[in-house]
């Protein structure tokens, strides 16, 4: 028979366990709320900058700056993504799942990596990819500046020709239950989608220094803006499976305590049973 | 007639940061801090993409002069708007002015202290610039 004591000890653990996951919901919840909101605040701003660079590219040639030209890809950069902490659901595991994806297609291409994350340190660690930059505790630091860094980063490798394609790996945010693992072209800069050929072009632009300056670094803050977007909505991502994750373990820790605490009557009724049964029988010997 | 003379009239402004939409209005006209000195915009101006440097983005909004502050920018100008795409920017209101003029100092004194060409130089000032439009959009308002 299971002692009372011992189930006592264990309810009281579950319970503990309990507390921790609530709270980490909880916080996990309040950080969402603000992921969220980041993530909503700065779309009109990665919106507009999508208008007017797909305005002045869709004019330039191919040929009017190298973040156009697209190149056979013999090397690419594939830039992760990923969290600093688990206790996440499926977070990190389907980032770097997708990553490693990306990679085994493109074998026999020279591959190199920009990590972001713990998670992503750790899982490539151990498997031989060249890595260009870690960069980790990604929640502290200023998003943009961090997006500017990897975009410079990026860019640099495709201008040197070091990278002949570049592509983002990260979880796009759909809502707090469901968060997809996506790949993103960077570089080249994809300008038309195959509906909007030739819509542009009509309006006589002026640019100021030159044109080519103006596309370069209009180009440049689209990257950014890019990366910018994907950062705010990987750390959404981040906060809704976690939030998701201790959910539920909130709820298995509730469920195993009322599993206990059953078992922990059950055997406190067996114990008053069997100390009855020895009662009345040391009556009845008494009595006999 | 009424409609068009509305949108001859005026420009919508828009100007974002990659954090929010600082401000999405209608106005008559506005003045932008260009790379080779300040311009004002009217409706009906020519397209044009250029960069803008830190400095002080004045309108008015009914009938009340308003004055922002950027850090370095491009601008998209058409007949009927304007849409500013910025670092940063910040309402006149909304500056802490004794703040902007503690970081000015310091990037002075840091201008000051490093050799030209220095990484450190060069950011101190941008920084210094960026701290003038602060204060700027401030002052200028009283």
């Amino acid at each position: 028979m299971p002692n009372l004591k011992d189930i006592k000890r264990r309810i009281d653990s579950v319970k503990n366990t309990q507390k921790i996951t609530r709270a980490m919901k909880l916080v996990a919840a309040a950080k969402l709320r603000k992921a969220q909101e980041a993530v909503e605040a700065s779309r009109p701003y990665s919106e507009r900058m999508l208008e007017v660079m797909k305005g002045i590219a869709l004019r330039a040639s191919p040929e009017a700056s190298p973040l156009l030209e697209r190149r056979q890809a013999q090397n690419i950069v594939i830039v992760v993504y990923s969290g600093d902490k688990g206790l996440c659901g499926p977070f990190n595991s389907s980032v770097l799942k997708t990553a490693q994806k990306l990679i085994a297609e493109n074998e026999g291409k020279g591959i190199s990596l920009v990590l972001l994350g713990k998670k992503a340190r750790d899982f490539f660690k151990r498997r031989k990819v060249k890595t260009l930059e870690t960069i980790l505790d990604v929640a502290r630091h200023d998003q943009y500046d961090l997006a500017e860094k990897v975009a410079d980063i990026a860019i640099s490798a495709y201008t040197e020709g070091t990278a002949d394609a570049v592509y983002l790996v990260f979880n796009k945010f759909r809502n707090v239950v469901v968060q997809v693992p996506q790949t993103a072209s960077l570089l080249p800069v994809e300008t038309r989608t195959a509906d909007e050929e030739g819509e542009h072009g009509l309006a006589d632009y002026e640019y100021e220094p030159s044109a080519e300056e103006i596309l370069e670094e209009i180009l440049r803050r689209y990257v950014i803006s890019q990366l910018h977007q994907g950062l705010l909505e990987s750390q959404a991502s981040e906060n809704g499976a976690r939030m998701t994750a201790m959910d539920a373990a909130t709820k298995n820790a509730k469920e195993m305590i009322d599993d206990l605490t059953l078992d922990y009557n059950k055997a406190r009724q067996a114990a008053i049973t069997t100390e009855l049964i020895e009662v009345v029988s040391g009556a009845d010997a008494l009595e006999g | 007639m009424s409609d068009r003379q509305e949108t001859q009239e005026n420009l919508q402004l828009e100007v974002l940061t990659p954090g929010r939409m600082v401000a999405q209005l209608s106005v008559p006209m506005v003045t932008l801090p260009g790379v080779e000195g300040y311009f004002g915009v009217l409706p009906g101006h020519m397209h044009l993409i250029t960069k803008l440097k830190p400095g002080v983005v004045s309108y008015e909004e009914g009938g009340m002069p308003r004055r922002m502050a950027i850090s370095t920018a491009i601008v998209e100008v058409a007949p009927e708007k304007v849409i500013v795409l910025a670092r940063s920017a910040e309402l006149g209101d909304d500056i802490d002015v004794e703040r902007a003029r503690a970081s000015m100092e310091e990037a002075k004194a840091k201008i000051a202290s490093l050799p030209e060409g220095d990484e450190g130089h060069v950011e101190a000032e941008a920084e210094n610039l960026r701290a003038l439009a602060r204060v700027q959009a401030v002052e200028e308002e009283e």
